[in-house]
């Protein structure tokens, strides 16, 4: 939260007179209330709308630890506000939705009232990350992109168009640029990143690698950052799922 | 073995879980529109060789191009990615012609243009995006133009053309 608003993100500082239609049929039901309009009409409730987001962690929070039955309604609000926000915000010049499936699912965890179903929702977004990963990899063979040589080049030349026009003498242009004329190592760059997603499918077969798949995550993110310049770091909710996957099935009828 | 212990704990969860793989394999397979929270997780892997040609954006300030260097990656996004959308406006609102009306209507949901279409307001949109842009400057913005330029790819750099357009030219 302080290194979106330090950053400018939320809603309110962006302020943004103009939208985009994507290609995602629960976005068009979204679009068809009309909020996004009202929205851009009324950019005084911008910052309401802000504030019901990123607060609403900090009130189910306190209200888990005075009472779970409150706890558990806010939960659901909390569910719905993520979806609705989230939702909106990606329609707006930010970042694509796909970054933040983290802020969409969490929040059923927080619905449970009972040991075992937070075990299995907890185990079930555990399964999900290793999906996003291994399908990375799978979409990279499906698609082709891991037969063509030229793949990487072509990929930063389309990432860093801007950069590397409006700042042809920087160091990193020069690097950017070194990348993509030596198209063998970019493309061993990109295979490597495939290799890493695809190391994820470990994970469903057993939990003992489960610190490895965090640190090959992190590594991940802060290559896709160097060489990308995409920061995915709100994904990074998902590595307690796998922190907490050795856990085993807790006993009957016990609570939170 | 979670499969098992779930359909044992609560056989409406498995269900449930069940239904969530079924529709994201479904998805997957129809490799087109994606439903939250059922994307695609592609990540660059449609083939995409470097091209002869690209058009890139400059955003000038007071007679002065503003240079990715002197930005964070984020304030970056930030300066471009509204540009991306305007640019976008006439990709956006054919969508809504060849896709969204049609798909809307097959399922008796309403789509009312009005909801999906964006108008060529570019004097409007550069009246914001001018207030926008000095907020993150820290600066006032007395001059800006808002260009799009045609780059070739000659011996391994981008060598700008004279093709250039003006980004409200963009929008038809």
């Amino acid at each position: 939260m302080v290194v979106k608003w330090s950053g400018g993100l939320f809603l309110f500082q962006l302020q943004p007179p103009i939208f985009n239609t994507p290609f995602n049929f629960a976005s068009w039901v979204l679009m068809g209330t009309g909020i996004h309009l009202w929205l851009i009409s009324n950019p005084g409730y911008w910052v309401w709308f802000d504030f019901a987001f990123y607060l609403l962690p900090a009130v189910y929070m306190l209200a888990f630890f005075v009472g779970q039955k409150r706890s558990h309604f806010l939960a659901i609000a909390m569910l719905l506000v993520n979806w609705l926000y989230i939702s909106c915000y990606t329609l707006f010049p930010t970042n694509s939705i796909e970054s933040y499936i983290g802020w969409l699912l969490f929040p059923v965890l927080f619905i449970t009232h009972q040991m075992r179903s937070y075990y299995f929702v907890l185990q079930g977004l555990r399964y999900f990350f290793l999906y996003i990963m291994v399908s990375a990899a799978s979409w990279k063979l499906v698609q082709q992109g891991l037969f063509n040589a030229q793949q990487m080049s072509g990929v930063l030349l389309y990432q860093h168009k801007e950069m590397l026009t409006s700042s042809p003498d920087h160091w990193l242009t020069n690097a950017y640029y070194w990348l993509i004329n030596h198209w063998l190592v970019s493309y061993w760059l990109y295979l490597l990143a495939t290799l890493l997603e695809a190391f994820f499918i470990i994970g469903f077969f057993t939990s003992r690698f489960d610190k490895w798949l965090i640190l090959a995550f992190v590594l991940f993110l802060v290559a896709d950052f160097l060489v990308m310049r995409i920061y995915y770091w709100e994904l990074l909710p998902f590595m307690l799922a796998l922190w907490y996957g050795k856990y085993r099935l807790p006993p009957k009828r016990s609570q939170l | 073995m979670y499969f098992k212990q779930l359909i044992r704990y609560k056989p409406r969860y498995f269900l449930l879980v069940v239904l969530f793989v079924l529709v994201q394999i479904f998805i997957n397979l129809k490799r087109g529109m994606v439903l939250t929270p059922f994307f695609h997780y592609g990540m660059y892997s449609q083939q995409m060789p470097p091209q002869k040609s690209y058009e890139v954006l400059e955003v000038w300030v007071d007679r002065k191009k503003l240079r990715g260097q002197d930005f964070l990656p984020w304030q970056w996004d930030k300066i471009m990615q509204p540009l991306v959308y305007f640019k976008n406006i006439s990709a956006n609102n054919l969508l809504y012609y060849s896709n969204v009306k049609r798909i809307s209507a097959a399922v008796f949901l309403p789509a009312d243009s009005t909801d999906f279409i964006i108008n060529c307001q570019y004097p409007l949109f550069e009246h914001w995006y001018s207030r926008y842009l000095s907020t993150i400057l820290k600066r006032p913005v007395t001059k800006l133009d808002l260009v799009v330029r045609h780059y070739n790819l000659q011996q391994g750099k981008l060598q700008s053309t004279i093709q250039v357009q003006h980004l409200a030219s963009t929008c038809r």
